[in-house]
Protein backbone atom coordinates (compact mmCIF):
# COMPACT_ATOMS: atom_id res chain seq x y z
CA UNK A 1 0.00 0.00 0.00
CA UNK A 2 2.65 2.53 0.87
CA UNK A 3 4.86 1.38 -2.71
CA UNK A 4 1.98 2.82 -4.58
CA UNK A 5 -0.88 5.70 -3.32
CA UNK A 6 0.79 5.34 0.28
CA UNK A 7 3.74 7.03 -1.73
CA UNK A 8 1.59 10.17 -2.08
CA UNK A 9 0.49 11.27 1.26
CA UNK A 10 4.06 11.21 2.02
CA UNK A 11 4.96 13.42 -1.26
CA UNK A 12 2.52 15.87 -0.54
CA UNK A 13 3.51 16.19 3.33
CA UNK A 14 6.91 16.84 2.37
CA UNK A 15 5.54 19.82 0.30
CA UNK A 16 3.78 21.59 2.39
CA UNK A 17 6.48 21.11 5.52
CA UNK A 18 9.32 22.95 2.75
CA UNK A 19 6.43 25.62 1.98
CA UNK A 20 5.54 26.20 5.73
CA UNK A 21 9.51 25.99 7.14
CA UNK A 22 10.51 27.88 3.97
CA UNK A 23 8.25 30.78 4.51
CA UNK A 24 9.42 30.51 8.42
CA UNK A 25 13.16 31.01 7.51
CA UNK A 26 12.18 34.13 4.89
CA UNK A 27 10.32 35.63 8.39
CA UNK A 28 13.56 34.70 10.83
CA UNK A 29 16.08 35.66 8.52
CA UNK A 30 14.31 38.94 7.30
CA UNK A 31 14.09 39.46 11.24
CA UNK A 32 17.89 39.14 11.74
CA UNK A 33 19.07 41.33 9.10
CA UNK A 34 16.70 43.94 10.56
CA UNK A 35 18.54 43.70 13.72
CA UNK A 36 20.74 46.59 14.15
CA UNK A 37 24.46 46.07 13.80
CA UNK A 38 25.18 47.79 17.02
CA UNK A 39 23.62 46.88 20.51
CA UNK A 40 24.17 46.60 24.37
CA UNK A 41 21.35 44.58 24.98
CA UNK A 42 21.10 44.56 29.06
CA UNK A 43 25.34 44.35 29.53
CA UNK A 44 25.53 48.08 30.62
CA UNK A 45 22.83 47.39 33.12
CA UNK A 46 24.47 43.81 34.61
CA UNK A 47 27.99 45.96 34.56
CA UNK A 48 26.40 48.61 36.38
CA UNK A 49 25.39 46.10 38.87
CA UNK A 50 27.99 44.25 39.02
CA UNK A 51 29.44 45.47 42.20
CA UNK A 52 26.65 44.27 44.26
CA UNK A 53 26.68 40.59 43.11
CA UNK A 54 29.32 39.31 45.06
CA UNK A 55 31.66 37.88 41.81
CA UNK A 56 33.41 39.83 39.30
CA UNK A 57 32.29 37.59 35.52
CA UNK A 58 29.22 39.37 34.17
CA UNK A 59 27.90 35.96 33.11
CA UNK A 60 28.68 34.27 36.50
CA UNK A 61 26.50 37.20 38.04
CA UNK A 62 23.64 36.98 35.60
CA UNK A 63 23.42 33.04 36.68
CA UNK A 64 23.56 32.41 39.65
CA UNK A 65 22.54 36.31 41.19
CA UNK A 66 20.42 38.29 38.62
CA UNK A 67 18.50 35.50 36.99
CA UNK A 68 19.44 32.79 39.56
CA UNK A 69 15.68 31.10 39.69
CA UNK A 70 16.59 30.57 36.44
CA UNK A 71 19.19 27.91 37.64
CA UNK A 72 17.49 27.37 40.39
CA UNK A 73 14.52 25.81 38.16
CA UNK A 74 16.84 24.30 35.49
CA UNK A 75 18.73 22.88 38.57
CA UNK A 76 14.94 21.22 39.63
CA UNK A 77 14.16 20.38 35.60
CA UNK A 78 17.29 18.39 35.94
CA UNK A 79 16.43 16.22 39.01
CA UNK A 80 12.89 16.09 37.04
CA UNK A 81 14.15 14.08 34.08
CA UNK A 82 16.64 12.01 36.20
CA UNK A 83 13.45 10.71 38.07
CA UNK A 84 11.76 10.44 35.02
CA UNK A 85 14.23 8.16 33.35
CA UNK A 86 14.14 6.24 36.33
CA UNK A 87 10.39 5.97 36.34
CA UNK A 88 10.84 4.20 32.85
CA UNK A 89 12.38 1.55 34.29
CA UNK A 90 14.21 0.24 30.64
CA UNK A 91 16.62 -1.11 32.43
CA UNK A 92 14.46 -3.93 34.46
CA UNK A 93 16.71 -6.89 32.83
CA UNK A 94 20.10 -5.00 31.27
CA UNK A 95 23.47 -3.98 32.23
CA UNK A 96 25.91 -2.07 30.28
CA UNK A 97 28.91 -3.86 30.50
CA UNK A 98 31.78 -3.85 28.47
CA UNK A 99 33.89 -6.92 27.77
CA UNK A 100 36.81 -7.36 29.06
CA UNK A 101 36.43 -4.81 32.08
CA UNK A 102 38.83 -2.26 32.04
CA UNK A 103 40.63 -3.59 35.32
CA UNK A 104 41.92 -6.56 32.72
CA UNK A 105 43.18 -3.75 30.15
CA UNK A 106 46.14 -2.10 31.30
CA UNK A 107 46.69 0.90 28.75
CA UNK A 108 42.70 1.50 29.68
CA UNK A 109 43.31 1.34 33.57
CA UNK A 110 46.21 3.52 33.87
CA UNK A 111 45.09 5.78 30.97
CA UNK A 112 42.64 6.59 33.11
CA UNK A 113 44.26 6.53 36.36
CA UNK A 114 46.00 9.65 34.76
CA UNK A 115 43.22 11.85 32.69
CA UNK A 116 40.32 11.35 35.99
CA UNK A 117 42.45 13.17 38.46
CA UNK A 118 43.06 16.25 36.47
CA UNK A 119 39.80 15.97 35.32
CA UNK A 120 38.66 16.44 38.39
CA UNK A 121 41.20 18.92 39.64
CA UNK A 122 40.01 20.98 36.11
CA UNK A 123 36.58 20.60 37.53
CA UNK A 124 37.08 22.14 40.84
CA UNK A 125 38.99 25.07 38.81
CA UNK A 126 35.99 25.70 36.89
CA UNK A 127 33.88 26.21 39.80
CA UNK A 128 36.98 28.26 41.64
CA UNK A 129 37.48 30.98 37.66
CA UNK A 130 33.57 31.16 37.55
CA UNK A 131 33.68 34.09 40.23
CA UNK A 132 35.80 36.21 37.74
CA UNK A 133 36.05 34.16 33.91
CA UNK A 134 34.21 31.98 32.46
CA UNK A 135 33.60 29.07 34.04
CA UNK A 136 31.25 28.11 36.38
CA UNK A 137 29.01 24.82 37.64
CA UNK A 138 27.80 24.09 34.48
CA UNK A 139 31.15 23.60 32.44
CA UNK A 140 32.57 22.16 35.66
CA UNK A 141 29.05 19.60 36.00
CA UNK A 142 29.77 18.64 32.56
CA UNK A 143 33.94 17.81 33.29
CA UNK A 144 32.64 15.79 36.49
CA UNK A 145 29.95 13.74 34.02
CA UNK A 146 32.22 13.14 31.24
CA UNK A 147 34.50 11.29 34.14
CA UNK A 148 31.43 9.37 35.20
CA UNK A 149 30.81 8.42 31.94
CA UNK A 150 34.32 7.34 30.80
CA UNK A 151 33.93 4.98 34.04
CA UNK A 152 31.04 3.74 33.11
CA UNK A 153 31.75 3.18 29.32
CA UNK A 154 34.84 1.09 30.30
CA UNK A 155 32.97 -1.09 32.61
CA UNK A 156 34.78 0.28 36.15
CA UNK A 157 31.28 1.76 37.23
CA UNK A 158 28.53 -0.73 37.10
CA UNK A 159 25.09 1.24 36.13
CA UNK A 160 23.08 -0.31 39.37
CA UNK A 161 25.59 1.78 41.27
CA UNK A 162 23.63 4.96 39.97
CA UNK A 163 20.72 4.30 42.28
CA UNK A 164 22.96 4.05 45.80
CA UNK A 165 22.04 6.01 48.44
CA UNK A 166 25.30 8.34 47.69
CA UNK A 167 24.33 9.03 44.46
CA UNK A 168 20.90 9.96 45.31
CA UNK A 169 22.20 12.84 48.34
CA UNK A 170 24.79 13.92 45.29
CA UNK A 171 21.71 14.69 42.99
CA UNK A 172 19.44 16.33 44.94
CA UNK A 173 22.19 18.29 47.04
CA UNK A 174 22.48 20.93 44.62
CA UNK A 175 18.80 21.28 44.58
CA UNK A 176 18.35 20.90 48.02
CA UNK A 177 20.58 23.73 48.67
CA UNK A 178 19.47 26.42 46.04
CA UNK A 179 16.24 25.85 47.17
CA UNK A 180 16.83 26.40 51.05
CA UNK A 181 18.82 29.51 50.36
CA UNK A 182 15.59 30.88 48.05
CA UNK A 183 13.28 30.23 50.89
CA UNK A 184 15.81 31.40 53.42
CA UNK A 185 16.13 35.03 51.03
CA UNK A 186 11.93 34.96 50.70
CA UNK A 187 11.48 34.88 54.32
CA UNK A 188 14.14 36.89 55.81
CA UNK A 189 15.22 39.63 52.83
CA UNK A 190 11.59 39.93 51.46
CA UNK A 191 12.67 38.50 48.10
CA UNK A 192 13.33 35.78 45.87
CA UNK A 193 17.37 35.17 45.71
CA UNK A 194 18.09 38.52 47.15
CA UNK A 195 21.52 37.40 48.93
CA UNK A 196 22.79 40.06 51.64
CA UNK A 197 25.60 41.84 49.62
CA UNK A 198 28.62 41.20 52.11
CA UNK A 199 27.82 37.26 51.97
CA UNK A 200 27.06 36.69 48.16
CA UNK A 201 30.56 35.78 46.98
CA UNK A 202 30.51 33.09 49.47
CA UNK A 203 27.27 32.08 48.84
CA UNK A 204 27.13 31.75 44.93
CA UNK A 205 30.66 29.85 45.16
CA UNK A 206 28.97 26.84 47.90
CA UNK A 207 26.03 26.89 45.25
CA UNK A 208 28.01 26.62 42.65
CA UNK A 209 29.88 23.50 44.61
CA UNK A 210 26.96 22.21 44.98
CA UNK A 211 25.50 22.12 42.14
CA UNK A 212 28.37 21.41 39.92
CA UNK A 213 28.35 17.64 41.73
CA UNK A 214 24.63 17.29 41.36
CA UNK A 215 24.73 18.50 37.55
CA UNK A 216 27.86 16.09 37.03
CA UNK A 217 26.23 13.35 39.07
CA UNK A 218 22.93 13.69 36.56
CA UNK A 219 24.38 13.61 33.55
CA UNK A 220 26.07 10.49 34.73
CA UNK A 221 22.91 8.84 35.82
CA UNK A 222 21.10 9.69 32.49
CA UNK A 223 23.63 8.54 30.47
CA UNK A 224 23.87 5.11 32.67
CA UNK A 225 19.97 5.29 32.53
CA UNK A 226 19.43 5.52 28.95
CA UNK A 227 22.77 3.56 28.03
CA UNK A 228 22.22 -0.33 26.64
CA UNK A 229 19.83 1.32 23.87
CA UNK A 230 21.69 -0.15 21.63
CA UNK A 231 21.79 -3.17 22.58
CA UNK A 232 18.08 -3.50 22.25
CA UNK A 233 18.37 -1.96 18.83
CA UNK A 234 20.59 -4.57 17.44
CA UNK A 235 17.80 -7.24 18.99
CA UNK A 236 15.77 -6.91 16.17
CA UNK B 1 25.22 42.11 6.21
CA UNK B 2 28.18 41.32 8.83
CA UNK B 3 29.28 38.37 10.90
CA UNK B 4 26.41 38.83 13.43
CA UNK B 5 24.24 38.48 10.51
CA UNK B 6 25.87 35.40 9.02
CA UNK B 7 25.71 33.63 12.20
CA UNK B 8 21.89 34.55 13.37
CA UNK B 9 21.07 33.14 9.03
CA UNK B 10 23.09 30.18 10.06
CA UNK B 11 21.31 29.70 13.63
CA UNK B 12 18.04 30.31 10.99
CA UNK B 13 18.99 27.38 8.59
CA UNK B 14 20.07 25.00 11.24
CA UNK B 15 16.66 25.85 12.48
CA UNK B 16 14.88 24.89 9.46
CA UNK B 17 17.04 21.97 8.51
CA UNK B 18 15.95 20.86 12.40
CA UNK B 19 12.47 21.30 12.11
CA UNK B 20 12.13 19.60 8.79
CA UNK B 21 14.23 16.44 10.47
CA UNK B 22 11.65 16.49 14.05
CA UNK B 23 8.09 16.66 10.92
CA UNK B 24 9.04 14.09 8.50
CA UNK B 25 11.63 12.22 9.63
CA UNK B 26 9.36 8.47 11.08
CA UNK B 27 12.32 7.08 13.30
CA UNK B 28 12.59 8.45 16.71
CA UNK B 29 16.17 8.69 17.47
CA UNK B 30 16.20 10.26 13.82
CA UNK B 31 13.62 13.26 14.85
CA UNK B 32 15.38 13.59 18.70
CA UNK B 33 18.58 14.47 16.41
CA UNK B 34 16.64 16.56 14.49
CA UNK B 35 15.03 18.53 17.30
CA UNK B 36 18.92 18.98 18.83
CA UNK B 37 19.87 20.53 15.28
CA UNK B 38 17.40 23.04 15.44
CA UNK B 39 17.80 24.04 19.17
CA UNK B 40 21.31 24.36 18.41
CA UNK B 41 19.89 26.68 15.48
CA UNK B 42 18.07 28.73 18.28
CA UNK B 43 20.98 28.40 20.76
CA UNK B 44 23.35 29.92 17.68
CA UNK B 45 20.35 32.75 16.84
CA UNK B 46 20.40 34.14 20.83
CA UNK B 47 24.46 33.67 20.91
CA UNK B 48 25.37 35.73 17.84
CA UNK B 49 22.62 38.59 18.56
CA UNK B 50 23.91 38.96 21.69
CA UNK B 51 27.25 40.06 20.65
CA UNK B 52 26.57 43.20 18.80
CA UNK B 53 28.67 45.75 20.83
CA UNK B 54 32.62 45.98 22.66
CA UNK B 55 31.05 43.41 25.51
CA UNK B 56 28.72 40.55 24.81
CA UNK B 57 25.37 40.73 26.32
CA UNK B 58 25.72 38.19 29.32
CA UNK B 59 21.73 38.02 29.86
CA UNK B 60 21.38 36.09 26.60
CA UNK B 61 24.04 34.16 27.24
CA UNK B 62 22.90 32.82 30.36
CA UNK B 63 19.88 31.50 28.93
CA UNK B 64 21.75 29.95 26.58
CA UNK B 65 23.99 27.90 28.87
CA UNK B 66 20.63 27.14 31.22
CA UNK B 67 19.00 25.88 27.82
CA UNK B 68 21.97 23.51 26.92
CA UNK B 69 21.44 21.89 30.39
CA UNK B 70 17.28 21.52 30.06
CA UNK B 71 18.05 20.13 25.97
CA UNK B 72 20.51 17.18 27.55
CA UNK B 73 18.09 16.64 30.26
CA UNK B 74 15.24 16.23 27.48
CA UNK B 75 16.99 14.50 25.11
CA UNK B 76 18.08 11.91 27.45
CA UNK B 77 14.28 11.33 29.07
CA UNK B 78 13.11 11.31 25.46
CA UNK B 79 15.83 8.47 24.22
CA UNK B 80 14.17 6.75 27.76
CA UNK B 81 10.98 6.94 26.34
CA UNK B 82 11.78 5.91 22.70
CA UNK B 83 13.38 2.55 24.93
CA UNK B 84 10.38 2.16 26.21
CA UNK B 85 8.46 2.45 23.14
CA UNK B 86 10.64 0.14 21.48
CA UNK B 87 9.98 -2.31 24.19
CA UNK B 88 6.72 -1.80 24.30
CA UNK B 89 5.69 -1.95 20.61
CA UNK B 90 9.11 -3.98 19.06
CA UNK B 91 9.91 -0.45 16.50
CA UNK B 92 11.35 2.71 17.64
CA UNK B 93 9.85 3.77 14.72
CA UNK B 94 6.36 6.06 14.24
CA UNK B 95 6.14 4.76 10.16
CA UNK B 96 3.20 2.61 10.38
CA UNK B 97 2.90 -0.04 7.04
CA UNK B 98 -0.33 -0.35 6.08
CA UNK B 99 -0.79 3.57 4.97
CA UNK B 100 -1.65 4.64 8.37
CA UNK B 101 1.31 7.17 8.72
CA UNK B 102 1.27 9.40 11.67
Amino acid sequence: MRNSSGHFPGLIRRIVVITALSALTIVLARAVLMVPPHGEGLSANVAENLTSSGVLHPLTAVLLNFRGYDTLLEIGVLLVAVMAVWSLDIQRTRQLRLKPPAHQNAVLRVGLGIILPVVVVAAGYMVWVGSYRPGGAFQSGALLGAAAVTLISSGMLITPFARSRMVRILLASGFAFFMSVASATVIFKGRLLWYPIEWAGSIILVIETLLALSIGAALAVLFAGVAGLRNTEDRS
Amino acid sequence: MNITHLYGLAGVLLLAIGMYGVLIQPHLLKKLLSLNIASGGVFLLMVALAFRGESPDPVPHALVLTGIVISVSATAYAVALAARIYRATGRASLDQTGGDRS
